[in-house]
């Protein structure tokens, strides 16, 4: 059994002039335990909608989701989750907003803030470990975030779009630390993006999902060993993969 | 000529390009040229003290009533006697006194009453109209009913000071409570967080900043109601004064014997105890809010 499965899951939001809209059709998707799935699509194709139901945040219309043959109904700590915005509070420090989760679950602060410490250490912020957010640049911000969602140890990373609010350089170099992360942790990534690129490159799969209504298009293998690198761009088979994804988008939708 | 002309150009722009990187210069220079025209009309035109006393006058006035050098003009009217026997400081204590006690308790009241309507849409939905009619009434209205409640002394003056304090405590409070960032409360809900953990960690700490606005309105606010209580009825002296203390009658009593002079220095005096306030409370603010962004709109609710 696979360790998240999806099968048969739809959702119908009713917008304000009460028509119904199919955020998700029919999707079916199972992922297995420390493989780094990539979820590629059109804004509106219900990529972010599909992470709020894996989380617990929003509940599905029909169709079952389930973790370790758990089915989901509501917000568990299965899971880490990574949003596009950093969400640090602002009154609290590095150290601080990496501990949050820990203190909200009731966690032993003899094993989390050893494990906090060695987490800012694997990002590279043991020298801002006493700072607030307001004195950190973005690319640092974000580093913060992942951290406060591995610090309870989680089994899946959730991550929506966690890059899409950082300058192409910052966003290559996260894109670097995140592979460094997940290989030396070897956790279940869910990854949601914009970027054809960064799906390629971070993902053992890359899944492209479609808009109106928001369906899997296609999920594709990526078979380029690791550790990759940023030269891997450049690479033939790399390069044939992000034509046929870009091809894909642009047959079954529209990219906006 | 032109070389003159030019000269004096090049003068007044360096000075004004000094003024400019030295702001902070620019309100004593303010003051002390308003203080001297508002001195030479005066004395050009010979107004009578009675009318629009000159800052030397009240500079005076002020200096006889806190170091009691002379119980000025007033004293002579025997009914008066009392209260210009006290100094300034016996008035200044009496009506800080009351302005503090009733800022603690309006403020303490307001933002637990702000806390409480926050938890149930219900209890804010039955209690929240009185208190908004309530809010509406003029506060010199109720004054004298205060007065036959609480009586002459001075708890009548603290619960007005309070209830003036009390609003924009409860007001911002709620406000602030309301106003927490939607993705931070996703973030605290995907972690299961209980009501009171996402209370504590999260809805009161952003409400802070409001908070914090709200209570420097209130420190303001608060010395206004005391004075109102004072102006309403007179108390007894709380220490070391004989007879009736509050620069709120002294204000009266001056104005009512025609010392326009004293009445000028006492609201000289509860100028700068507002501004005291406002920036005690201030201070704190920026000790306890120094995550937050210093030039923060929330002053405005």
């Amino acid at each position: 059994m696979s360790y998240i499965t999806v099968s048969g899951l739809n959702k119908v939001y009713i917008t304000s002039n009460r028509e119904p809209v199919n955020a998700l059709d029919d999707i079916n998707l199972e992922i297995e335990e420390g493989e780094f799935v990539s979820v590629v699509g059109p804004s509106g194709c219900g990529k972010s909608t599909l992470l709020k139901i894996l989380s617990g945040l929003l509940s599905m219309t029909s169709g079952t989701a389930s973790f370790m043959g758990k089915t989901i109904t509501g917000p568990h700590s299965d899971v880490g989750i990574v949003f596009q915005d950093p969400i640090l509070l602002p009154w609290r420090t590095v150290l601080n907003n990496t501990l949050l989760p820990a203190e909200i679950m009731g966690l032993d602060p003899k094993i989390t803030h050893p494990r906090a410490h060695d987490l800012i250490k694997l990002v590279g912020l043991e020298e801002f470990e006493n700072v607030y957010p307001g004195e950190l640049s973005g690319g640092m911000r974000q580093r913060n975030a992942i951290i406060r969602a591995l610090i309870h140890d989680p089994a899946v990373l959730l991550m929506d779009e966690p890059f899409g609010a950082l300058d192409a350089m910052t966003r290559e170099q996260m894109n670097m630390e995140l592979q460094r992360i997940w290989l030396d942790s070897k956790k279940t990534v869910f990854f949601i993006t914009h970027s054809i690129p960064e799906a390629v490159f971070l993902g053992d799969r890359v899944v492209v999902m479609t808009p109106r209504p928001g369906k899997i298009a296609e999920i594709i293998d990526v078979e380029i060993p690791r550790p990759r690198n940023l030269s891997t761009m450049g690479d033939e088979k790399f390069v044939a993969l992000t034509q046929r994804i870009r091809s894909l988008l642009y047959v079954e939708g529209s990219l906006d | 000529m032109p070389d003159k002309k030019q000269q004096l150009k090049e003068e007044a722009r360096s000075l004004a390009s000094t003024l400019m990187e030295k702001q902070y210069l620019l309100f004593p220079i303010s003051f002390v040229v308003l203080i001297t025209v508002w001195e030479g009309l005066v004395r050009y035109f010979e107004i009578d003290d009675f009318l629009f006393p000159a800052p030397s006058g009240i500079g005076m006035a002020l200096m006889r009533g806190l170091f009691f050098m002379d119980p000025g003009p007033a004293a002579e009217a025997a009914d008066f006697m009392n209260l210009m026997q006290n100094s300034f400081y016996n008035h200044i204590s009496h009506t800080m006194f009351e302005a503090v006690m009733g800022f603690l308790m309006g403020s303490f009241i307001g933002l637990g009453l702000g806390l409480l309507f926050m938890q149930s849409k219900w209890v804010e939905a039955i209690i929240m109209p009185y208190v908004v009619a309530f809010q509406t009434l003029p506060k010199l209205a109720i004054a004298p009913l205060f007065i036959i409640w609480f009586g002459y002394e001075v708890e009548a003056k603290i619960f007005l000071a309070g209830l003036v304090a009390f609003f924009p405590l409860l007001v911002n409070t709620m406000v602030g409570l309301r106003s927490v960032n939607q993705d931070q409360l996703d973030l605290l809900r995907s972690l299961s967080a209980s009501r009171w953990k996402t209370f504590w960690k999260l809805q009161f700490p952003s409400a802070l900043p409001f908070i914090f606005a709200g209570l420097e309105i209130a420190a303001v606010f608060s010395l206004l109601g005391a004075i109102l209580g004072e102006f309403v009825g007179a108390g007894q002296c709380l220490w070391g004064g004989r007879g009736q203390c509050g620069l709120g009658i002294l204000l009266m009593q001056m104005s009512f014997s025609g010392d326009t002079t004293g009445t000028f220095a006492i609201l000289v005096i509860l100028s700068l105890m507002g501004l005291g306030m406002h920036k005690a409370v201030h201070y704190i603010k920026l000790k306890v809010l120094f995550w937050a962004p210093e030039n923060d709109n929330t002053m405005s609710t």
